[in-house]
């Protein structure tokens, strides 16, 4: 889920800071710029790992900034294909399911990858898995609703440069970095679905247990 | 900006919590002048999302203790990651970590015993 990045880029330390310490400085400026910000084909910076080599400084006629070319690794969001994450369902429509990890909601499985057979209730606008019951009792039906967690496998990463001309609108629709993936496989879905088999054994364990002591 | 190397190497969810809960308190020792707004975001959402998962229960020495009893399976590296993020409770959820288990697996008892050594090693995870 999360990797080290090795990058390099110009700091520029202004007069008044030069007095205090030039890691804390640089490491203050390089996380003002790309805490919480998705570099383009890399990944979505979470901070700064540590500070691997500050190059020479040097002043540019007219100002009084220092500038320093700063080697530094960052802590970057990017998680690999086929990585299975465990995420929250925030939203629900004919389309798939939009997931959430807190810290990044543009997680998306669309409809044709939810686990087989899946059925749209246009009634509340959720999704089902029609599960088979094997004593001949009518299918399951097994929601993921928002609210849910869920497990999901990581298909496809997509980057989109973003021009900086758009409108309201477009920005709420078009996403700088995009998860795709799939649920369509035994294990993924709702976590509930596959962890229950073991609460009933503990439950059935207690049960007896209950008995014991009457 | 220029990206020198894209992934010098991956981190496990228990890696990046300890380094935040570290960010935080140093965070939280300056003055508020100095503290950076975009980080405290990340630093906080991130930390919601690692606190429910196991994560935290876990610290660098269980961690340190399971990959060498792991290493019988021959589990790839990012194999060792993901059991480590999620920690499979059950041979279900093993089979979705690792790739053609059944060839590389095809005995259950294997499957089973690699699900034993990850449950003795790290503490289970927090209830939801």
């Amino acid at each position: 889920m999360f990797i080290l990045s090795l990058l390099r880029d110009t700091v520029a330390i202004k007069p008044h800071q030069l007095s205090s310490d030039q890691q804390m400085v640089i490491k203050k400026r390089l996380n003002e710029r790309l805490a919480n910000k998705v570099v383009p084909d890399l990944g979505l910076c979470i901070c700064v790992y540590d500070i691997k080599e500050i190059g020479d400084s040097y002043i540019l006629p007219g100002e009084g900034d220092c500038r320093a070319r700063v080697t530094f690794r960052m802590i970057v969001f990017r998680p690999f294909v086929d990585e299975v994450i465990e995420a929250k369902v925030i939203e629900s429509s004919r389309q798939g399911l939009t997931l959430s990890i807190e810290f990044f909601e543009d997680i998306f499985v669309p409809a044709e990858k939810l686990p087989e057979p899946h059925v749209f209730e246009e009634d509340g606008q959720v999704w089902y898995w029609e599960y088979a019951q094997e004593d001949g009792e009518p299918p399951a039906k097994l929601y993921m609703d928002p609210g849910k967690i869920v497990r999901f496998r990581t298909t496809e990463i997509i980057f989109k440069d973003l021009k900086p001309e758009l409108t309201i609108e477009q920005q709420k629709t078009e996403k700088s970095m995009e998860v795709k993936g799939t649920m369509a496989s035994t294990g993924l879905g709702c976590v509930g679905w596959w962890t229950s088999d073991e609460n009933e054994e503990e439950e059935a364990v207690e049960d007896e247990q209950d008995e014991e002591t009457k | 900006m220029e990206v020198l190397k894209q992934r010098v190497t991956m981190l496990t969810n228990q890696e990046v919590l300890s380094f935040l809960n570290e960010v935080k308190k140093e965070e939280n020792s300056k003055q508020h002048g100095d503290r950076c707004k975009m980080l405290a975001t990340v630093v906080y959402e991130t930390k919601k999302y690692l606190n429910a998962s196991p994560a935290v229960t876990q610290n660098e020495a269980v961690i340190c203790e399971l990959i060498p009893k792991l290493a019988p399976f021959k589990l790839t590296g990012a194999e060792t990651l993901q059991v480590i993020n999620l920690r499979p409770a059950n041979t279900t959820d093993v089979q979705l970590l690792i790739e053609e288990t059944e060839e590389r697996f095809p005995l259950e008892d294997e499957l089973e015993k690699l699900v034993t050594t990850v449950s003795e090693c790290l503490p289970p995870p927090p209830k939801r």
